[in-house]
């Protein structure tokens, strides 16, 4: 890929790449190695892509391979997600909240629900970036959805 | 949208990638590569140095020398042998008889990238007379781990593995019952879910003196690595006098520790069935479409299955296999282990499962799973 339509690439992608990576490993320094490791392979890679949304659907899919990698390795450092979630300066006490408990969901839970209700992308879609069935996307999110809304409450959080 | 979904959209918008990404990539790229080396193949002293490593990683059952203190420790074979057998027999005549293995089989440079885990904890609880102090300790993506401790009491500890007074000898289990001045050496998570982890310890029989013991609690914390990222600490619990009376409780805590480090886990599956291992530990979960289908299950059957070709039993309900330390039902779909032997989850090819799905009403059926990586 030439350095001009890289260079696009990243402006347009990067912050998506780095919060799937992030929602992922819940470590912002191991999310930046991905989200370097995932563009370098875009400027490595010879592919073309016919539309900016089938670019943007092979950036997560390399991602979540990227991220998969990662734990493969013998170990890892962990970061508190509320002490870099208060780093952010999210709009409110609320977001932070609201943040950490989606950070806090299972891996299974809060993956999908980043895919589909913050990343825009279908079931089917998000089925078939993680290699489970639509089937299975559908069942995660309704309980994800149903797990985020119990731990929220169970905090006592006032909507 | 829910305004929580909206909450979630704006809370995420605000993670945001370094402004130099580009320009860190595209130097990346501009690097010079390693220059291909030069002169033909490479000398006979280190082809001989290369080929007597890898037959030492992969011949047969890798029965690899840990160096490290702390694996040596925690799963290394406790002064049992390579080898543990109990049983017991019950009232009806009926005798069961099992077994458990130490013989790690990681190999070397698998055990010292896993010592930089290990974490120093320091820390004591006093009470009683007694004093526990939490030496070290690892943790893995499933939750599960080891830590060392010392217990020591300058009166004596009142434990006789001889006549199974607060341990067993032949499992080399540390078993409190309360008659030795202690009740329960325990560990719980700041974030109270469900606050007690699933532990066993083990002592090391070379180390029982009348004052002072050591040993290695395994714990697998239910609900997975995030509560153990809240925090960690270990307590003492007796009592005083007679009864249950909670009054005559007692309790000395250690202070909270908090895990910076976590060891990796690699994900396995099939259709029906996903699994996460570590080199300490397997959690194995139904999936959400059998799940619908049974009200529970169990594993009669566990083996991990390496590239070599060789195979390690984790369970095996039939022939009394019990190479673990810690049994959980996390919930009606999900087991995991602690296990008694080091894996080095690089060279899995698969792991093998018979699985009894249960459908609350008396049924059972029997599925035999083989779980492939899936990265």
């Amino acid at each position: 890929m030439d350095e001009q339509r890289f260079r696009g690439a990243v402006e347009c992608n990067r912050d998506m790449v780095f919060r799937v990576a992030y929602t992922y490993l819940r470590d912002a320094a191991d999310a930046d190695d991905v989200t370097q490791n995932v563009f370098y392979k875009l400027l490595t890679s010879d592919k073309g892509f016919e539309t900016d949304a089938h670019l943007r659907s092979w950036l997560v899919r390399v991602t979540v391979n990227e991220c998969r990698s990662l734990f493969r390795r013998p170990w890892r450092h962990v970061e508190d997600i509320e002490s870099y979630a208060n780093q952010l300066q999210m709009p409110s006490e609320g977001h932070v909240h609201v943040f950490t408990t989606l950070m806090r969901l299972p891996e299974r839970y809060r993956v999908p629900l980043v895919l589909h209700y913050y990343g825009g992308f279908s079931t089917d879609e998000v089925a078939e970036m993680l290699r489970v069935p639509g089937a299975t996307v559908r069942t995660r999110l309704a309980r994800g959805r149903a797990r985020l809304k119990m731990m929220l409450e169970g905090d006592g959080y006032d909507q | 949208m829910t305004s929580d979904e909206t909450r979630m959209r704006e809370a995420l918008e605000c993670l945001r990638a370094e402004d130099d990404l580009a320009e860190r990539v595209l130097e990346r790229a501009a690097a010079p590569r390693r220059r291909a080396r030069r002169g033909g193949p490479l000398p006979l002293v280190a082809v001989v140095a290369v080929c007597a490593a890898v037959l030492l990683a992969t011949g047969g059952v890798a029965y690899a020398v840990a160096t490290s203190g702390f694996f040596q420790r925690a799963f290394g074979d406790h002064g049992l042998g390579e080898r543990s057998e109990w049983g017991f027999t019950t009232s009806n005549g009926e005798a069961y008889e099992f077994t458990r293995e130490f013989s790690d089989v990681a190999s070397e440079g698998v055990v010292e990238d896993l010592e930089a885990a290990v974490e120093e904890v320091g820390l004591k609880a006093m009470g009683n007379g007694y004093t526990l102090t939490i030496e070290d300790m690892v943790v893995d993506e499933n939750g599960c781990g080891a830590a060392t401790f010392t217990l020591e009491n300058p009166d004596g500890l009142g434990l006789d593995a001889k006549n199974g007074v607060g341990m067993w000898d032949q499992t080399g289990a540390l078993w409190l019952t309360g008659s030795e001045g202690l009740d329960m050496l325990g560990m719980e998570f700041a974030d109270g879910e469900p606050g007690f982890p699933n532990v066993y310890c083990v002592y090391e029989r070379d180390s029982l003196t009348e004052t002072s013991v050591r040993a290695t609690m395994y714990f697998d914390s239910f609900t997975g690595l995030d509560s153990v990222l809240t925090g960690a600490r270990w307590s003492l619990d007796w009592h005083v006098g007679e009864g249950g009376d909670a009054s005559k409780r007692h309790e000395a805590v250690t202070d909270w520790f908090t895990p910076t480090k976590v060891v990796g886990a690699r994900g396995f599956s099939c259709d029906g069935m996903s699994a996460s291992l570590a080199p300490m530990s397997v959690v194995y979960e139904l999936s959400d479409e059998l799940a619908d289908q049974c009200y529970m299950f169990s594993a009669s059957h566990v083996s991990i299955r390496m590239k070599d070709g060789t195979e390690l039993v984790v369970s095996d309900e039939g022939a009394g296999v019990v190479n673990t330390y810690t049994d959980t039902g996390r919930d009606r779909y999900s087991i995991s282990h602690t296990l008694t032997q080091l894996v080095d989850v690089a060279q899995v090819e698969s792991i093998a499962m018979v699985v009894e799905l249960d459908d609350g009403r008396g049924g059972e059926e029997v599925r035999e799973f083989t779980l492939t990586p899936t990265a």
